[in-house]
């Protein structure tokens, strides 16, 4: 057990362990992993579940194939922007609290984090492409309501174990990303 | 003593709320619109399984720690499963949000991360009082999938006889 901790994670296996045992990775294996990696999978993350709203509207008539080649873009853009942005603005936030990560770190932690909203908008990107269902929502919500656990162990860690700061902080960034979404596709 | 009683407490009742404010989204959303009636059931409800959450996950710890136990003595479980189960705030506030101005009701969704993120944090507070042990990985997020199950089992029949008990006394 000692020896499986002390080793640092190749970076699919640190993404993996993000969603089951955050604390792990941010320990022994943030400062090995790619940041660009790490952004890459909520960028492509964010991309499959824009993708995915764009396809929902697309069946119903409400949009077309540029409409759901740009909100594909729009979502590799947000993934990619906008998680990084929110983990700037958790940076700032936990400075006063002796916050240990850099900043590179902080964007990776938080790129990683969405590794869970991964998943979940691939297996229902098959569900909506093979059997038609609707499943931006479904899916998509699900995947970026379950990222909101390793966003709170990374903030915990960077308020050093902080309760109350670590819960507030991370409150502000998971709704910063989830009302993002509802407002970037009401646009 | 009497105020790590105190803040335990306070942290118990913060989770409670939390439920009851999951009860309160999913059976004041039920129909078309909000439910008055229904969403105070709901909170009531949900407060109601907060304690028997709490309970259970105690137990669960208790039972699975003599060693800390014995280390840190009867009160280390409290602290552990109120501290962790704290994290359920964030999901708490987002279901609520997302239900008021998005008219997202999937509180299903926001109850059962809520519970295995509260359970892994659980674990983690266990893993700071002594050795990382599997057992206070798994456990706890065990229970919470159990619990997440029951909830979603549960939300169908509870929602029907709320309906039938509204017409009732309605009439």
């Amino acid at each position: 057990m000692t020896a499986l901790t002390d080793t640092a994670l190749p970076s699919w296996k640190a993404a993996l362990t993000m969603i089951i045992n955050p604390g792990l990775v941010l320990k022994k294996s943030l400062n090995n992993i790619s940041c660009l990696f790490c952004i890459g999978i909520s960028s492509l993350a964010f991309a499959l579940f824009f993708l995915q709203t764009g396809l929902d509207l697309f069946r119903t008539g409400q949009a077309d194939i540029l409409f759901i080649t740009t909100m594909t873009v729009t979502g590799a853009v947000y993934g990619f922007a906008g998680v990084a942005s929110t983990a700037l603005l958790t940076w700032v936030l936990t400075k006063p609290f002796g916050n240990p990560l850099s900043v590179k770190s902080t964007v990776s932690a938080f790129g990683l984090s969405y590794c869970s909203t991964l998943i979940y908008v691939v297996i229902g990107l098959f569900f909506s492409v093979f059997l038609n269902w609707k499943t931006s929502v479904a899916f998509g919500i699900t995947g970026v309501i379950w990222a909101i656990g390793p966003i709170i162990s990374t903030v915990k860690s960077m308020t050093r174990d902080s309760l109350a700061a670590s819960i507030i902080i991370a409150t502000i960034c998971s709704g910063l990303m989830l009302f993002g979404w509802s407002l970037l596709g009401n646009l | 003593m009497m105020e790590q009683q105190e803040s335990i407490n306070a942290k118990k009742q913060l989770n409670r709320i939390c439920f009851a404010i999951f009860g309160l989204v999913t059976f004041g959303y039920m129909g078309k619109d909000f439910n008055i009636p229904g969403a105070i059931a709901g909170a009531v409800l949900g407060y109601i399984f907060g304690i028997f959450t709490f309970g259970i996950m105690m137990g669960i710890v208790k039972s699975s720690n003599g060693t800390l136990k014995q280390q840190y003595g009867k009160g280390f479980a409290a602290n552990a499963v109120s501290r962790g189960m704290l994290f359920m705030i964030p999901y708490a506030v987002l279901c609520l949000s997302a239900a008021f101005f998005l008219h997202w009701t999937a509180a299903i969704l926001f109850v059962s991360a809520a519970l295995m993120s509260s359970a892994a944090s659980i674990g983690a507070e266990l893993s700071r009082l002594g050795k990382t042990r599997l057992a206070n990985m798994l456990l706890p997020s065990l229970t919470a999938f159990l619990l997440s199950g029951l909830w979603m089992i549960a939300v169908t029949p509870v929602g029907s006889l709320l309906g039938t008990l509204e017409k009732l006394i309605v009439r």
